[in-house]
């Protein structure tokens, strides 16, 4: 009997309705993860230690559906498209002045405490306000010279969406 | 009977077929996809490459763009205007700069199709080692302007997009 059922659940007769269940399983689980929860994997160090070169993530792109992006978040950001996408940590909005004192960071002149940055950075850089629609994104590894690390204001609509964990 | 009727089922679907590549497949969109990605297929060198090789791709590199290029990536510090007589120095240049490297276009996208002009947009994932052994890879939002001259499609610029404004 229950080899019987074993062998019906690997090897399921191939009826009209089993066809459909299929197709509907194949189709739910295509729009899932190609427009809900697009999975990506991380290249790159500069959101270490928070997100190391190598992990695997998925790109939740409700998240900002009612609310937008606020500090601390960390985001995801479309290039082209959405194959390629850039991960980063939201630190100010729209109209908020941003400025980098020897590594630390200031937000209309008061200094950002940044649980999350690890290693001192010796980033100084002029204040910069924050442009409408748009958000100021950084990375946490900041380690590296400020010349080599990818940051600065972007629109919100290039944000895709958050990750997941 | 029967085979006269499975014969107009299957010349009806080939209509279809044939009627749907024709109306609905933008094939000029796919000769420019098409046209830059052969391009990327071309940007392509490691130390070990014979000199034929490397001959052969700048001569490919060159038929791809058009007489006059106005480049402006910021992200390489290149902002000039490009004649096609210019592409191998250029190249040379940079392979002097770079043992090995590589460009894969991601999301490419045709824009626009008004011919003669179009514009396409992609995400420009560029692998590279420099002389010195240091890896630089970069991912860039490039932007191309194309014409065609002659039956062909010739890239007239290429601009970087800005994605994060410092």
């Amino acid at each position: 009997m229950s080899d019987n059922l074993i062998k019906k659940f690997f090897f399921p007769e191939i009826t009209g309705r089993y066809v459909l269940r299929v197709v509907c399983v194949a189709a739910a689980a295509l729009i899932i993860f190609k427009y809900v929860f697009i999975p990506f994997r991380i290249q790159g160090e500069s959101m270490a230690p928070t997100y190391v070169t190598g992990s695997f993530n998925f790109c939740f792109t409700l998240r900002y559906l009612f609310t937008g992006p606020k500090p601390p978040d960390v985001v995801t950001i479309r290039m082209a498209g959405q194959k390629i996408m850039l991960l980063k940590r939201v630190v100010a909005t729209e109209g908020q002045t941003v400025e980098f004192r020897e590594g630390d960071l200031f937000v209309n002149g008061n200094k950002v405490f940044e649980p999350y940055v690890s290693g001192k950075s010796d980033w100084t850089l002029p204040p910069v306000t924050v442009k409408p629609g748009h958000v100021y994104v950084v990375g946490d590894n900041r380690s590296v010279p400020a010349e080599r690390h990818a940051f600065g204001q972007t629109p919100v609509h290039r944000i895709a969406g958050a990750p997941l964990w | 009977m029967v085979t006269k009727k499975y014969l107009a089922v299957g010349l009806i679907i080939v209509a279809v077929v044939a009627a749907f590549l024709f109306f609905f497949v933008d094939w000029e969109a796919r000769a420019v996809k098409k046209h830059l990605q052969s391009l990327a297929k071309e940007m392509v060198w490691s130390p070990g490459e014979s000199q034929i090789t490397a001959v052969t791709r700048v001569k490919s590199v060159q038929d791809k763009i058009a007489e006059i290029c106005q480049v402006n990536i910021p992200g390489y510090k290149i902002s000039q205007t490009v004649s096609k007589n210019d592409v191998p120095t250029y190249l040379t240049m940079a392979k002097n700069y770079y043992k090995d490297f590589s460009v894969k276009f991601e999301d490419l996208k045709v824009e626009s199709v008004q011919l003669p002009q179009a514009q396409a947009v992609t995400t420009a994932h560029v692998k590279a080692t420099g002389i010195d052994g240091v890896r630089n890879d970069e991912v860039l939002v490039i932007e191309f302007n194309l014409q065609k001259v002659d039956q062909k499609w010739q890239i007239t610029a290429a601009r970087e997009v800005e994605v994060l404004e410092k």
